[in-house]
Parts: structure tokens; C-alpha cells; sequence
């Protein structure tokens, strides 16, 4: 459950935040998605300070709004916990637009530092550490000294987008490796129909590179009943590890199909099928993975099911 | 395929009025207003709007005039027919496509949708109270309250 305020100081001055809680195991847990204030100096330029929703991609900045995606989720090899994008970064930034005739572009350009959560398990068992003291297999990293930017490009065609994103900053570890990702976007909506695709690429220094991207169609049957199909990957190369030692942990491709009834726009319900080839994400739990490992019964393909409602208001 | 000539010359004749109309329409450069009319205030010196242009004051994409006024666009109710009207006609999108590009601005932190108002008569009151405001009310709503914007393609 999220909370979003906005409030304007004056003519030229907002303040946003937006707060949600979480249910976890470890009970509820409330976290600030964002904090900042926005001065706009014109139509084509804005400043931004604060902690700042982070403009990559088509979605990072509405990664929790489930009325604005056609799957309960969002691509796993783009959006998951892999390492491409984190949700917001601390710093400052520009935003705008220009528009030339019917051709619009919007622009971000940011600096600081942010934290994105990865999925750790396979780095931890290629590197040679112990499952059995995995105690979360979700790691928050942090990147400092970003900079980054997106460009997004309306074309004339109504509905029609393409753009690109890019950043690059420092591991806030002690090897202090740089970090850097490119990722390009597809976007076209209509009132039926949307299609979408994003690719992005990300590498390492001397630690891992990885490259994901999915492509996702929706077409509204009524303006109740939605149809959907999707496909996504992700493939990782960990430096000084042999592709050959359990390769399923390295990679990701699923395909996915939903059929969707939206009571308004604000609220849907989502029933989803999805078929998972890879272990990257899907796996036993780290405790029961290298039992499962060593006795050869890890499986690459997973079957899932989703069922569940999502709403926004 | 083989008509009489006075089928032949009907059709003819029907092809060029249909061709007249249109290139009158064109000539004109003016948007089919079916059912609604843009309002000013009185004190705003615009007389005319092309459709994208007001679109993008509508969605915020556009945050001045050319005066280099803040724009303070009003909206009618989800449900209302002009509303669906107006969005059909300047937006290109129906009303719950714009519904979602709102729900887009709002949860990434860019922005909040521009009020609403539940009928003509509230926005007339709404355009007629400020200075820099842009409203859309049905054909038969319009007042002298109000200035009527020529909608241009």
C-alpha cells in the first residue's frame, strides 16, 4: 500500500513524496519511495532534489503501480532483482522536455548516488562461498558517484515512443568497481493495443555482465477484458566462472500469457500463466540448493501460475 | 459496373460534392467540433487553439501560454459525454487511456491532473474566475461569461 502527496509551495515550487508499506517476514515495513522537490524553471526545464524516482526505462519510475502493467508483475529479466535499475537515487537532477513541430522529446539527467536489490545466490555459489549461510538471498548494493540520463522520443505518431537510457558510478564496496548499464526503450499505446519492448546491458569491472530485455503485447477484448503475452530473458556471465558449472543459474527466459478483467482502470484482476526455462531466478531455496545440485535434480523449467487483484487510486 | 448515364452521372456528381466538402473542411483547417467548445476568460488575448496544442496544455506537457502565463486548463467529470467528446476529438485517446497517462504523471512523481469540474455550469464559473484558465462545455452551455476558442487542426 502506497501513500503519494504533492504539494505545491508556490506557482513554481512542489514538494513530492510517496511512502508505502510492505508486508514482509519480517513483519510490515514502511519505506519512503521518494522525497524531493521540484522547481520549474520553464516548460522545458525543471530541477529536482532529493530522493528522486529513477528515470530508466518505461517503468522503473511506476515500478509498484499494478494498474499501469498487464502482469502482476513486471519482466523479470528487465525489472527483477537484476541489477539494471535501482528505484530512486539521492542526488539532483534536470527533467524537461522539447518539442520541435509534432516531435517531442523528454530528457533526465541526474547525479548522486542510489540502491538496487539483486538476487545473490548464483554469485554466491560461483564464488565459492557457502549456501547454508545465505541469510538473504536479496542483496541491496549501493552505487555512488552516478551519473546518468534518459532521453525518451514521442514520435507524431500518437501513442508512439522509443528512447534510451544510460548511467554509470562506483560499487560502494571495497574493490570499488565501476557499474555501468545502457538500456534502449519501444512504447506504443493505443486504446487497445499496447506493445512494448526494452533491452538493456550492464557490466561490472572485473566482476559480471549481464544482458536482459523482454518484449510484452496487451490488446483490450471490451473495455472490461484485457488479453496479454510476454517474453523476457536475462543472461549473466560471472568473471572467472566456467559457464559450464550449473549453467541454468545463469540465465532466465520465460514466456508468459494473462487474461485480465479491469473493474475500472483503477483496479484489475490478473490471471496469469507463465512458463520459466532457467534458474536464475527460479530455484529450490539456498539452503536446498546445492543438495539439489549434487543429487542432479534441479529442474530448468517452471511452471506458474498467478492469480490476484491489483488496484490504484 | 455497366450503369445507365444517369446512374453514372449521379455518382459523379455525388463524388464531387464529397470532394468539395472535404477540401472545404481542409481549407477551413477546422476541427469537426461534435458537441463541444473550448472557453477562455475574457482577459485571454488566444483566439485559437490547433487540437495538439490543446491537448498539451491538457496534460500538462504544455505548462504556459504564449504570454508565458501558467496554464490552468479545467476538466469535466469522467463520465460525462463532453468529456468523452473532447477526448476522443483533442487527445485522440479515449477517456480511460488518459485516466491511465494520469495515473503514469502521478505515481512517477511528475505531476497531478488539472481539477475537474462536474458540469458546463462549473466550468463557465471555474474560466470565468481565472485569468489564465482553458475549459471545454457543451455547444448549447456557452454564456457571454466566457470566450469561445476557434479549435484548429
Amino acid at each position: 500500500m502506497a501513500l503519494n502527496l504533492l504539494a505545491p509551495v508556490s506557482e513554481r515550487i512542489t514538494i513530492h513524496t510517496q511512502a508505502q508499506t510492505l508486508q514482509t517476514d519480517d513483519g510490515t515495513k514502511v519505506d519512503l519511495d521518494y522525497a524531493f522537490a521540484e522547481y520549474q524553471v520553464s516548460d522545458e526545464v525543471t530541477l529536482r532534489l532529493g530522493k528522486v524516482k529513477h528515470p530508466f526505462g518505461i517503468y522503473t519510475e511506476v515500478f509498484t503501480v499494478g494498474t499501469l502493467r498487464p502482469f502482476i508483475d513486471l519482466p523479470q529479466g528487465f525489472y527483477g532483482p537484476v541489477g539494471f535499475a535501482g528505484q530512486a537515487y539521492n542526488g539532483a537532477g534536470i527533467t524537461g522536455s522539447a518539442r520541435s513541430g509534432e516531435w517531442t522529446a523528454n530528457y533526465d539527467v541526474y547525479g548522486g548516488g542510489y540502491t538496487l536489490e539483486k538476487f545473490r545466490v548464483p554469485e554466491e555459489l560461483y564464488h565459492g562461498s557457502s549456501l547454508q549461510d545465505v541469510s538473504q538471498e536479496i542483496e541491496v548494493e549501493s552505487t555512488r558517484n552516478v551519473i546518468g540520463g534518459r532521453v525518451v522520443l514521442h514520435t507524431p505518431v500518437r501513442g508512439l515512443s522509443v528512447g534510451s537510457s544510460a548511467y554509470t558510478g562506483i560499487l560502494d564496496e571495497p574493490a570499488a568497481n565501476r557499474r555501468t548499464v545502457v538500456a534502449a526503450q519501444f512504447d506504443y499505446r493505443s486504446n487497445a493495443w499496447t506493445l512494448q519492448s526494452e533491452v538493456a546491458y550492464e557490466d561490472q569491472v572485473n566482476d559480471e555482465r549481464a544482458a536482459g530485455g523482454y518484449v510484452q503485447t496487451a490488446y483490450r477484448l471490451t473495455s472490461e477484458w484485457q488479453v496479454a503475452a510476454q517474453y523476457d530473458y536475462l543472461q549473466n556471465r560471472f568473471n572467472g566462472v566456467s559457464a559450464a558449472a550449473a549453467p541454468s543459474l545463469q540465465f532466465h527466459r520465460e514466456g508468459a500469457v494473462a487474461l485480465n478483467y479491469w473493474v475500472s482502470r483503477s483496479m484489475v484482476v490478473k490471471l496469469e500463466y507463465h512458463h520459466v526455462n532457467g534458474n536464475r531466478f527460479a530455484m529450490p531455496h539456498p539452503e536446498d540448493l546445492v543438495a539439489t545440485l549434487d543429487a542432479g535434480r534441479l529442474r530448468t523449467v517452471t511452471h506458474l501460475v498467478q492469480f490476484g487483484a491489483q488496484f490504484a487510486f | 459496373m455497366h450503369g445507365s448515364p444517369r446512374a453514372r452521372f449521379g455518382a459523379l456528381a455525388s463524388t464531387i460534392a464529397l470532394a468539395a466538402v472535404l477540401m472545404a473542411a481542409r481549407s477551413s483547417e477546422l476541427l469537426a467540433q461534435t458537441g463541444f467548445l473550448v472557453i477562455v476568460n475574457h482577459a485571454n488575448p488566444v483566439t485559437s487553439l490547433t487540437a495538439s496544442e490543446l491537448s498539451r496544455v491538457f496534460l500538462h506537457t504544455q505548462a504556459t501560454w504564449p504570454s508565458g502565463a501558467r496554464a490552468q486548463p479545467v476538466d469535466q467529470g469522467e463520465l460525462s459525454n463532453v468529456r468523452r467528446r473532447f477526448s476522443d476529438d483533442v487527445h485522440r485517446m479515449d477517456v480511460p487511456s488518459v485516466q491511465e497517462y494520469w495515473q503514469e504523471v502521478v505515481f512517477s512523481g511528475r505531476g497531478a491532473p488539472p481539477p475537474q469540474r462536474a458540469s458546463d455550469d462549473e466550468v463557465i464559473a471555474y474560466v470565468r474566475t481565472h485569468p489564465n484558465a482553458v475549459g471545454y462545455v457543451a455547444v448549447t452551455a456557452v454564456t457571454n461569461d466566457v470566450k469561445v476558442v476557434l479549435l484548429a487542426r
